[in-house]
């Protein structure tokens, strides 16, 4: 397994969570009407990053096993907490704050 | 729709799509862009595509917390396909990990529903001692 693939492989799920982000900023917003609503300029940006990630995963895959990946993706809840926390000042809980130390734990155990 | 109904319908959802991941997986181990990885690459849109109207339906029918905590077992699925279709090896580190990240996205997806009720307890005990106090 290559260091370099992982590196690789977390930065899709990060692009992907940021992709996520925008599209929830999108729903909070008001349109005129429901086209508005799905052809706006953050819903095809969100879509765009959402396609070009699937294409990194692929590259990524070139160097991990499957059976990693999926492991991997799970940084994508600390990923979406911190940009939830950051960008859309959402909270993190204590309850999510001890859980997300758990995930990053246990995704470094499974690498071991 | 019934609990369990919607329950098994989720988890079949949920292995269809990790094996989104096997065609990311064959794709990658083709040569990019040739004929070969542009089909593996389609189905794993294709596969991504259906998965998310299927998720759409299926959050309809339960809490999305539920659901979101469930999802976690693609990590199981990953770890499964790997050992039956790519010969990868099932490691104790892995199987381990696996479990410590099940059990902390669950505490992660319930995190937001726990605050409050944490709160209510605070002030409960708190009252509580202010009551023995008054006792005395």
């Amino acid at each position: 397994m290559s260091p370099l693939h992982v590196f690789i492989y977390v930065f899709s799920v990060f692009i992907s969570s940021v992709s996520q982000i925008i599209l929830k900023s999108s729903a909070d917003m008001k349109y005129d009407n429901k086209l508005k609503e799905y052809l706006n300029p953050r819903v095809i940006i969100a879509y765009g990053i959402f396609f070009f990630a699937t294409f990194v995963t692929v590259y990524a895959y070139k160097g991990i096993p499957l059976s990693v990946g999926p492991i991997l993706e799970t940084t994508g809840y600390l990923w979406i907490s911190l940009l939830g926390y950051f960008i859309l000042k959402e909270k993190i809980s204590r309850r999510k704050l001890i859980g997300l130390v758990i995930v990053v734990a246990g995704i470094i155990i499974s690498c071991l | 729709m019934s609990k369990f109904k919607s329950f098994v319908i989720l988890h079949i959802i949920l292995a269809l799509f990790s094996v989104s991941a096997v065609f990311s997986k064959l794709a990658a181990m083709e040569e990019s862009l040739s004929f070969k990885w542009i089909i593996y690459y389609g189905a794993v849109l294709f596969i991504m595509f259906v998965y998310a109207i299927a998720w759409q339906q299926i959050i309809k029918q339960m809490p999305i917390v539920t659901a979101y905590a469930n999802k976690a077992v693609t990590v199981i699925w990953g770890i499964i396909y790997g050992l039956i279709i790519f010969k990868e090896d099932i490691t104790v580190p892995k199987i381990i990990g696996a479990v410590i990240i099940i059990a902390g996205v669950y505490l992660v997806v319930t995190g937001d529903e726990y605050d409050e009720p944490d709160k209510i307890r605070d002030v409960m005990n708190s009252e509580a001692a202010n009551k023995e106090d008054d006792c005395r």
